[in-house]
């Protein structure tokens, strides 16, 4: 054991302290990722005091503990944004199994502290069913779709690390970090797959239709958010230029059309930066290739698109 | 049920608390058979109806051939038991592989047949062939008891996947007490943990990164293209080898002993070695079942070549129904005749060729011939053979971890194979091989260290039996199986033979 938590000590485990959380991570890649204290990804760019916000918003996709803080789509973006001489700083705001009734319920938390001058959220095929770790619900009353904690002690957006102190130093260990990671992100998940996809299907016939909550989230989206909302949407990795756009891709880009809402897909830019320089967008050194949250091609690709869409819309 | 999954553990514990309740030897062969028949109607309740038609058929067909000294006879009944063995594994494995190869032929659609490939057919087939051919050549006697030959037919450790247990290895076994045992169960348990490791750790991770590069070859580099080929090169020995282990164990811990099926093969510095070590049960069994009757090379050195190149065209045949198993089998055959070639020659005495460079030369063959075995077709198996020699190299460079982590355990376990074999290997000519003493001593109990005592070497198990050292070695291994080992387990790459 000892062995192991010397071998495992740069790889795996958890800091906390006043000034923020220090997370090294090795299940999918290897990346030490910083946040503050109230949950903001760090850029590992200086912020500039008094220059407008821009959010990006999103599940692990923005968490993004599987790169460096250098490497995440914030970063990138925001060095390029300063480049061509923005005077801005880019926030990321993500939390893993977060989705679209997550967001809504999270819109005044993250627009009353961060105050942004666009929100973009990065969203994905996970968004619109129900998942096993959604904290809120939307609610259509009088024709207005609202978000409602689904506990009386939902918290809004990224939930706080919690425990003591003792808690603080078990996560400290590599070993024991890494082996809770593993049971409660993969073995625990596998044993409750088979309760979660039959409550999936209940909850789905409950629902309506998958249409029925794409409906319902955007709705509540731009209610919550404004114009100032801008959805960028993860596909899968494609593998060949001919393959097709994933069905709740083609729902969401044609309902957001049809409701005066921006949102665009990364698809493109994954075939393009695929076949012409020949990166993947999602996949790990450790992981299948193209499966898994986005890599560093992938946050560099989505940095592109945010960057291409702001200079359009201005 | 795949021998890494919670339900085989729980039937395998099962089993072993039914045999320590047994009284009689007779009550645990017994209980070994309802086993055997529950594991494989498990899969399938109508396959066991297939896997009782060799057990009758080849036990009442080697009793006809012992009870007569008319040669005629004898052979009528060796010819009926051979042509229904092959007859049942032509049915379900080849009808629509000839059929679609004579309808492309002939140029017409022929609809595909809804047959299903029985779990193990291959392994077992073989295995009952065997049996009737060593008895109509006198090699054994046949089994007189009808549930006893059942039993070994429907043997559930190897009967899907391999070691291809002869009857006169298995046979002879049936005489001890078949009462679980401290001392066997040892050993057997760190071959099944090998076994789990091996498939687990290695082969089911490689299987990822594998599977996504032959998936879609075109997008990636040559690079990536050598790597995903080397990775399977590992996959497939550590998947295939992981099962062999862990039959071997199980077969320990309950109280038989199977052959080893695999020794260092990536270590072997000829084609003709790499045979030698590699699914070894079925090499033999192609030696002498197959290129023996063929006339081996009894018969000029031309006719050798041919032999060589014939049993391992049917030996790529026997593997899949797909014209790319039998292209791996017939370049293997030829690797074979030209290696023979070679040594008749006398030049590999004139032209020394230092090891390196002919395991070199082995083992970029075996990888060149193993993208023909794990390709779909012909055409994603030439498009990765062209980007292995670097026409249209360009593409997604993929540095997978685990192939670079998996490479040195493979290799360090490969040296001390070799190591441990040392000295054994001189009797390679003898049929039987024995340990060296020095592994029975330890064995004995004299050391801290069980080393596996089969007499055809494999002496890579090398756990401390007791004391401090061997828990923190199982407590690490424990942790890091924890941690590292695939979840979402794919089932073994030899069951769909």
């Amino acid at each position: 054991m000892l062995f192991l938590e010397l071998a495992l000590h740069h790889f795996a485990g958890k800091y906390e302290s006043d000034t923020g959380v220090e997370l090294r991570n090795l299940r999918e890649g290897i990346a030490t990722s910083h946040f503050s204290p109230d949950g903001l990804r760090l850029t590992g760019n200086q912020q500039i005091a008094g220059a407008p916000n821009i959010l990006i918003e999103g599940d692990s996709h923005v968490e993004a503990f599987q790169v460096p803080d250098r490497e995440t789509m914030g970063s990138v973006l925001e060095r390029r944004l300063r480049a061509e001489g923005r005077r801005c700083n880019v926030l990321q705001y993500g939390w893993s199994g977060a989705d679209g009734p997550d967001y809504v319920y999270a819109a005044p938390l993250v627009l009353e502290r961060y105050a942004p001058s666009s929100v973009f959220l990065v969203m994905n095929s996970g968004d619109f069913g129900s998942t096993t770790t959604e904290s809120a619900r939307l609610i259509e009353r009088d024709g207005e779709v609202t978000a409602q904690g689904l506990t009386p002690d939902s918290v809004r957006g990224r939930a706080p690390s919690y425990g003591g102190r003792v808690a603080k130093k078990a996560k400290e260990s590599a070993v024991f970090y890494a082996a809770v990671l593993r049971y409660t992100l993969d073995i625990r998940y596998r044993l409750r797959e088979h309760a979660a996809s039959a409550q999936d299907a209940d909850l789905q016939a409950k629902d309506g239709s998958s249409q029925n909550a794409m409906d319902l989230i955007l709705r509540g989206l731009k209610a919550a958010y404004g114009e100032k909302l801008y959805i960028l949407y993860t596909p899968a990795q494609p593998f060949l230029a001919e393959s097709q756009a994933e069905r709740q891709e083609q729902e969401l880009l044609a309902e957001c059309k049809a409701r005066g809402m921006r949102c665009q897909s990364l698809r493109e830019r994954m075939v393009e930066g695929l076949l012409a320089g020949h990166q993947l967008a999602r996949g790990f050194p450790d992981t299948t290739p193209g499966t898994g949250h986005l890599n560093r091609h992938g946050h560099e690709m989505a940095a592109d698109q945010i960057d291409d869409w702001l200079k359009s819309s201005h | 049920m795949v021998f890494t999954s919670l339900i085989f553990i729980k039937f395998f514990l099962a089993v072993l608390a039914v045999l320590a309740i047994c009284r009689s030897r007779w009550q645990r062969q017994l209980a070994i058979l309802v086993a055997s028949v529950v594991f494989y109607g498990y899969w399938n309740a109508w396959y066991l109806f297939l896997l009782a038609t060799p057990s009758v058929i080849d036990y009442f067909c080697a009793l006809r051939i012992s009870e007569t000294e008319v040669q005629a006879r004898r052979k009528f009944w060796l010819i009926f038991s051979v042509a229904s063995n092959l007859g049942l594994l032509g049915y379900f494995k080849y009808t629509n592989f000839f059929v679609q190869s004579f309808a492309k032929l002939a140029g017409r659609d022929m609809p595909v047949l809804h047959i299903l490939l029985p779990v193990g057919i291959s392994f077992y087939t073989f295995k009952t062939m065997s049996y009737t051919i060593d008895v109509y050549r006198r090699h054994i006697e046949p089994c007189r008891s009808w549930w006893k030959y059942a039993m070994f037919v429907t043997y559930f450790p190897e009967l899907v996947a391999g070691p291809i247990v002869r009857a006169s290895v298995f046979l002879p076994q049936m005489t001890r007490s078949l009462k679980p045992s401290w001392p066997r169960a040892a050993v057997g348990l760190q071959l099944v943990a090998l076994g789990f490791s091996k498939k687990l750790l290695i082969a089911d991770r490689l299987a990822k990164f594998v599977d996504a590069v032959f998936a879609h070859p075109s997008i990636y580099s040559s690079g990536t293209i050598w790597s995903a080929v080397i990775a399977y090169s590992l996959q497939i020995y550590c998947d295939f080898s992981g099962y062999s282990d862990i039959a071997i164990g199980i077969s320990r811990i309950i109280g038989f002993d199977l052959p080893e099926n695999f020794n260092m093969p990536y270590s072997s510095t000829s084609i003709t070695e790499f045979w030698r070590r590699w699914h070894i049960t079925l090499s033999q069994w192609l030696r002498d079942y197959l290129y023996i009757p063929l006339g081996g090379n009894r018969k000029g050195k031309i006719r050798t070549y041919i032999n060589l190149t014939i049993t391992m065209l049917l030996g790529g045949l026997w593997h899949g129904a797909n014209w790319t198993f039998v292209a791996w089998g017939a370049l293997h055959g030829l690797a074979l005749a030209a290696h023979k070639l070679w040594m008749d020659s006398g030049k590999a005495r004139t032209w020394k060729v230092p090891r390196v460079v002919g395991w070199a030369m082995t083992y970029v063959y075996v990888c060149f011939c193993w993208v023909l075995f794990r390709a779909q077709d012909f055409s994603s198996a030439m498009l990765i053979m062209r980007k292995m020699v670097g026409i249209d190299s360009l593409g997604v460079q993929y540095i997978y971890m685990w192939l670079y982590l998996a490479i040195p355990f493979v290799v360090l376990a490969h040296l001390i194979g070799r190591y441990a074999n040392a000295g054994v290997e001189a009797a390679v000519g003898q049929r039987k091989l024995y340990a060296p003493l020095w592994a029975e001593r330890l064995y004995s109990g004299t050391s801290r260290f069980a080393i596996r005592p089969h007499p055809k070497a494999g002496t890579y198990a090398l756990l401390p039996t007791n004391g401090f050292v061997l828990g923190f070695m199982l407590t690490t291994w424990a942790m890091v199986f924890y941690l590292f080992a695939a979840l979402d387990s794919n089932p073994f790459i030899y069951f769909q033979f």
